[in-house]
């Protein structure tokens, strides 16, 4: 009996776990936005482990280790934007898998200009997390935009995950 | 056993915690839906009733913050007031992505807004336009129902004066990594 309650709670554990590790995963890549459109490079890179690998389509080489990041938020094409863009990430569907998790889904960058608030970009991303120090961080990210090859293989890939 | 008592309280809580995350986010949510029909009461539950909504300065004002206060001025200032029947059927009130962090019977949350309105409809140039982006913060109280309400939302239009420190604010209080 013992055993068996024993049992029963380190599953409960373990699902609870999970439901915990989704919604700080949902709130870590909804930060993503606030940290940029704010241009605080140190929050953003606070958002990615020290070797992570974000890749765009956005006409730059990927941005490697947490650096690489930090130099996108105070580089020039993103100064540009500021302070009128909205970064939104989401909806996206998440799949946990112990330390490691992945994310895929929608993300856009709105810009105001004057008094209009237009949809400047609309791409497909792919997340790879992982449990660092205790926290989940972005491994790895590709954004591409819809209506390119990249994003409809990024999906493709979300599925089969 | 006593090992095992410990384990089932830290797994209520944790459980409460997720679920007040969930019903943090179904209520923020749950605004644009009540709003967009013009439900006055609706809108109004997900408030306490003495909320303080600032919904920043007026494009014609000094730039003072606007400031509803209460279930009344919900009802009466925000809803059944003349700005918002203005858009009524044909506005949507969508809010998210926002991060929340739950801190026992309060939580803060902050994120993004927008509110989509259907020019001219029947018209020769009906269409979708994104009229307004938000900014926003909000504080979250539990009552003693254990319902989750917004005690306290300030929202500043993307691109406005002081909207980015808002927003910077609202980072600081819910970042997930901090």
């Amino acid at each position: 009996m013992t055993n068996d309650v024993e049992a029963q709670v380190a599953e409960l554990e373990r699902r609870i776990q999970a439901l915990e590790d989704e919604l700080a995963i949902t709130n870590l890549m909804h930060a993503y936005g606030p940290a940029v459109d704010t241009g605080n490079a140190e929050a953003t890179g606070r958002l990615y482990t020290e070797d992570t690998i974000y890749e765009t389509d956005a006409g730059r080489p990927p941005m490697v280790g947490r650096e690489g990041v930090q130099k996108m938020v105070t580089g020039r094409a993103h100064q540009s934007l500021l302070p009128n863009c909205a970064h939104t990430m989401g909806p996206a569907i998440i799949k946990i898998d112990g330390d490691k998790a992945t994310a895929t889904g929608y993300s856009r960058v709105y810009v105001r200009k004057d008094k209009e608030f237009t949809l400047w970009r609309l791409s497909t991303n792919r997340w790879e997390f992982e449990r660092r120090d205790g926290g989940w961080q972005v491994h790895r990210r590709e954004n591409a935009l819809v209506g390119t090859p990249k994003a409809q293989e990024i999906f493709a890939r979300g599925l089969q995950d | 056993m006593a090992d095992i008592e410990s384990r089932l309280h830290a797994l209520q809580q944790r459980v409460r915690r997720a679920e007040d995350e969930l019903a943090i986010r179904n209520v923020v949510v749950r605004y644009g839906v009540a709003i967009d029909i013009g439900d006055a009461d609706g809108t109004a539950d997900t408030f306490t009733d003495d909320t303080e909504y600032d919904i920043g300065p007026l494009a014609t004002g000094d730039g003072t913050p606007v400031v509803i206060h209460g279930r009344d001025g919900i009802i009466n200032d925000l809803v059944l007031g003349e700005g918002h029947q203005r858009l009524l059927p044909n506005c949507a009130h969508t809010i998210g992505p926002f991060m929340v962090r739950v801190e026992g019977d309060t939580a803060v949350a902050a994120g993004y807004s927008r509110i989509y309105h259907r020019d001219d409809k029947g018209g020769e140039n009906d269409r979708f336009t994104l009229f307004r982006i938000g900014l926003n913060q909000w504080r979250l109280t539990r009552d003693a129902s254990g319902a989750w309400r917004v005690a306290h939302r300030s929202s500043r239009i993307l691109g406005n004066e002081g909207a980015q420190d808002h927003l910077a604010e609202g980072l600081e209080r819910s970042d997930p990594t901090g």
